[in-house]
């Protein structure tokens, strides 16, 4: 090794006039880095309230009286979010809730045909675009709604239904769950069609990374010429 | 002359069965058991010119291997880094992660993507000016210790493991589409075949192989990003940017009755945790982004 080359260098406390450049240079692009990412994510999180959508505040209109079933607008919510978590169409609470509904407001025939279609559900058979429809009118949902492709999904048996005390304790923890969402300015601003945080972190991030590893590799090879280090 | 002739013809072809192809990909049924011939034709053909490319720059020494003899271009650098973070993870892992997570499956991208910053500022340019290649190189030298350049080179092989783990899982989905199998016959076999391939072409010119890699990965990346997005009426110039209005949508929910695709009508529940921050109803919470 010769004399003129030192490899104790120490990154805090640099020592030739190439060694403070070098530092000064990552530490202002490890901050730019730092401040980008987790200040923003940071700001994100002073900004946000917890926002509950639309229809939670409509269930929370209709719980009181709507604890034991049979409540056409708390079977519309459940289904609501049946169709929008898969991991949600197995849930005996939003099940219980939507067939209770459904028992409260269909006619003896459809019962009956109900019935006869949900004992074959185990099976692996789906019910008829048919009863769909008509179980889909039993629970007052617009023509074309999208939440009557889940009903099936929802069906329990007829007898024996109760809304049990379990029940009654899981849903609101259901809703508030799924139904409140951190919600701020940057969330509802939009940016070429993004949500503005979304566009921020999803696309402006990776951009300024790579902006930052070229502006990195045009000021080093000029910090390298000014003190004469040869091109590698 | 005669070289750029060949990759140029290579290219085309490429480009070509990759488009073709794709009018051929059939069901994305994975576990149907059906063999299919065109896929697995445009396979082959990507190892073979993989192999082919190594066979063609074969490399002398230790420069030559991973930096081509010094012949390679930034962009031609810019492409071999590039290949690197293009892989099955991203494609298919980053595409579930932030299908089920939401927002959250972009600290993913994020750190993905951030630690190259980290990994350039840090680490890269000092090992580089040090003369040396990879980091057991550097910590073997600058400690003057063999136990740390081994130690370093464990690490790293540790380190990849974690990496590998997802590679060979979209290699196995892969392989299980195309040949029919079971999942486990299909990582085996595919496993097999990426493992030949790579010491074959791989030990003959990284640099090279990554280049070729890029452009395969990237075009296979954007084209079902402009077919979605033109089929479902976004803007599909430039899809980073068309997909906004697709979160935004999902965000607010689209009307059943007013989207047409195919004749068949469609709509969206709005949805707000998939892009809301650190959504409770996915589980997920500021700390874990972190």
């Amino acid at each position: 090794m010769s004399a003129s080359v030192d490899f104790n260098t120490n990154f805090f406390s640099p020592k030739s006039p190439f060694a403070r450049d070098n530092s000064r240079l990552i530490s202002i692009m490890l901050v730019v880095w730092f401040v980008a990412i987790f200040g923003f994510q940071g700001l994100l999180k002073i900004m946000e309230t917890p926002t509950p959508e639309p229809i939670h505040q409509q269930y929370e209109k209709v719980w009181s009286e709507a604890k034991n079933g049979g409540n056409i607008e708390l079977a519309g919510i459940s289904l609501n979010l049946m169709a929008r978590y898969i991991p949600l169409r197995s849930n005996e609470t939003l099940q219980k809730y939507i067939t209770s509904a459904l028992a409260a407001n269909m006619s003896a025939g459809l019962k009956a045909e109900y019935t006869a279609a949900q004992a074959t559900l185990a099976e692996g058979t789906k019910i008829t675009a048919e009863l769909q429809s008509k179980l889909a009118d039993a629970l007052k949902l617009p023509a074309g709604d999208i939440r009557a492709d889940v009903i099936s999904t929802a069906m329990l048996p007829l007898a024996a239904l109760s809304i049990s005390e379990d029940n009654i304790t899981e849903l609101p923890k259901i809703m508030d769950k799924h139904l409140i969402h951190n919600r701020s300015v940057l969330t509802d601003t939009q940016f070429l069609g993004f949500p503005f945080h979304y566009g921020y972190t999803a696309v402006f991030l990776l951009v300024l990374f790579v902006v930052i590893c070229i502006v990195y590799c045009l000021v080093f090879d000029k910090i390298s010429h000014k003190h004469g280090m040869e091109k590698d | 002359m005669k070289l750029t002739q060949l990759k140029t013809y290579l290219f085309t072809v490429l480009v070509t069965l990759m488009c073709t192809g794709t009018c051929f990909a059939g069901t994305l049924d994975l576990a149907d058991g059906t063999f299919r011939p065109v896929p697995a034709g445009i396979m082959l053909a990507i190892i073979i010119l993989f192999i082919a490319v190594g066979l063609m720059n074969t490399a002398k020494n230790t420069g030559d291997f991973y930096a081509a003899g010094r012949s390679i271009s930034r962009f031609g650098s810019g492409m071999a880094i590039a290949s690197n973070w293009m892989s099955a993870a991203s494609f298919l892992g980053m595409a579930a992660i932030m299908y089920g997570s939401g927002y959250h499956g972009l600290a993913y991208v994020v750190g993905w993507t951030g630690g190259y910053v980290l990994l350039l500022v840090l680490m890269a340019s000092q090992v580089r000016r040090f003369g040396k290649y990879t980091a057991p190189d550097f910590i073997g030298d600058r400690y003057y210790s063999t136990g740390l350049r081994a130690a370093t080179a464990i690490i790293g092989i540790l380190i990849s493991f974690s990496y590998c783990v997802g590679q060979f899982g979209g290699i196995g989905l892969m392989f299980q589409w195309i040949l029919g199998l079971d999942y486990t016959y299909s990582v085996v076999i595919g496993s097999a075949v990426v493992l030949f391939y790579t010491m074959i072409s791989g030990m003959l010119g990284v640099t090279k192989n990554q280049q070729i890699q890029y452009v395969i990965i990237i075009i296979s990346f954007m084209i079902p990003a402009f077919i979605m997005c033109f089929k479902y009426d976004y803007f599909w110039l430039i899809p980073p940017v068309g997909y906004g209005q697709v979160v935004t949508d999902i965000v607010e929910g689209v009307a059943k009755d007013t989207s047409v695709i195919g004749g068949n009508t469609y709509g969206i529940i709005a949805s707000p945790e998939f892009a809301m921050p650190w959504d409770p109803s996915t589980g997920k919470d500021f700390f874990q982004w972190i």
